[in-house]
């Protein structure tokens, strides 16, 4: 799935912009940072409701290609600006964590 | 640390560092050079439009370079209310002004704006020529700008880099609850790792174990450093965690998966599942930890396979 299909069905709001071309093939969600770090996954879609700027540091280091925030949370200066400088994109989604993994189930069989 | 003892914390007396700084800064070099004033010809009403374009609330009345006087707004509105607006300044003037010198340190000023209560000091240098003036804005303002510098020179303190051809070490200096800066470390090291095309893999697995190994002396200890090596002719990335305390009471503990210590707060920052040391040791070849109550030390290595054509320089 790309970037862009997932942003149109959890109606996303982009707050750090980048290639919304990007595919990816996988969708890790937790809002335990210690447990994205565990994942053997690539290429895949950090869903959280975390919005601390270790949020983006764990991205970079386990290569998440983009971040959405669940919940309708806003990212504090401090993930916005790193998100900006490590080029990862970030987008934020008011629905729930649960509504958003249902809107994004089946993009493993799609891709 | 008890939890009825005092806060330790010394509320009478600031920082050294915030009493080292108002002595070393001079009241010239805080100060407003820009004057904008009025002389003894000039009428109330002069000096209350001088005050309205210049969005000041007093201004020093003066004879070439010489201060005889400051009009505020509180002499203006007593013009007011006696009807003598169109008066010469002198007659409403306040002319026992408290002054400042130039080369006075800035911890005068500030000891002047809590005794005397007066939003403006005028400025005089050695020959008593007005040469500023000081508000309590303008002090805001340069400490806050060498608060600034102070802090990116300690910054800059916590972080120690050496390069050797291909090879470098990189240290980080954590702070206890220091949340902003942990993973700075993981993050350059990655980045340098990359810059030298090693494997994602590898990259992946020496960002992870620096990480964790920060974040766990941030949430755990009261501070250490984090070391990254990479030895290219040994193919191999060392990661060296030393800590000052308090050290972990059972290690074996510390390395099952799940066992925390870390409390609600931490968790609510998405740490202290944990799984940092136990993850530390998956991601590394070679592991090993001791700990006392002096501290913790923990050396990772991660080789660097030599079927990789890059690794393998």
């Amino acid at each position: 799935m790309t970037l862009k299909e997932c942003a149109r069905r959890v109606t996303a709001e982009w707050i750090v912009s980048g290639d919304d071309s990007i595919e990816f093939h996988d969708v890790v969600v937790s809002d335990l940072m210690s447990d994205v770090l565990v994942t053997e996954h690539d290429d895949f879609l950090l869903v959280t409701s975390l919005a601390s700027e270790q949020v983006v540091r764990t991205a970079d280091i386990v290569d998440a290609r983009a971040i959405l925030l669940a919940n309708g949370k806003r990212p504090q200066p401090a993930l916005k600006q790193l998100a900006v400088s490590q080029e990862i994109p970030l987008l934020t989604s008011a629905l729930s964590t649960f509504d958003i993994c249902r809107a994004l189930a089946g993009c493993k069989e799609e891709s | 640390m008890s939890r009825g003892g005092p806060i330790p914390i010394d509320t009478d007396a600031p920082s050294p560092l915030i009493t080292e700084l108002i002595y070393r800064l001079k009241v010239r070099d805080v100060m407003t050079r820009e004057l904008k004033t009025c002389t003894v010809e000039d009428s109330i009403r002069d000096a209350q439009q001088t005050m309205k374009e210049n969005g000041v609330t007093g201004i020093p009345v003066v004879s070439d370079s010489r201060l005889l006087g400051i009009v505020s707004m509180d002499d203006v509105i007593r013009a007011l209310e006696d009807g003598r607006i169109d008066q010469p300044v002198p007659h409403y003037m306040t002319r026992s002004v408290i002054v400042l010198e130039d080369d006075m340190p800035l911890s005068f000023g500030i000891s002047y704006m809590e005794k005397y209560r007066y939003g403006r000091f005028p400025v005089l240098d050695a020959g008593k020529n007005l040469v500023g003036i000081v508000t309590s804005r303008d002090i805001i303002i340069a400490l806050l700008l060498e608060i600034n510098k102070e802090v990116q020179r300690f910054e800059d303190t916590t972080r120690q880099a050496e390069t050797d051809g291909r090879g470098f070490r990189l240290e980080y200096t954590t702070r206890k609850f220091d949340f902003e800066m942990a993973g700075r470390l993981s993050t350059e090291t990655k980045k340098l790792l990359k810059d030298r095309n090693l494997p994602p893999k590898i990259m992946r697995r020496v960002a992870v174990a620096t990480y964790e190994l920060e974040m766990n002396q941030v949430v755990h200890s009261v501070g250490g450093t984090v070391r990254v090596t990479f030895e290219p002719d040994n193919h191999e990335v060392k990661i060296v965690a030393q800590d000052n305390g308090p050290g972990i009471e059972n290690v074996e503990d510390a390395l099952d998966e799940g066992f925390s210590t870390a409390n609600e707060w931490i968790r609510s920052l998405g740490f202290g599942a944990g799984m940092g040391l136990p993850n530390t040791r998956r991601v590394s070849d070679s592991f090993d930890i001791s700990s006392s109550p002096e501290g913790t030390l923990v050396r990772a290595t991660i080789h660097i396979p030599m079927e990789e054509p890059d690794a393998a320089l």
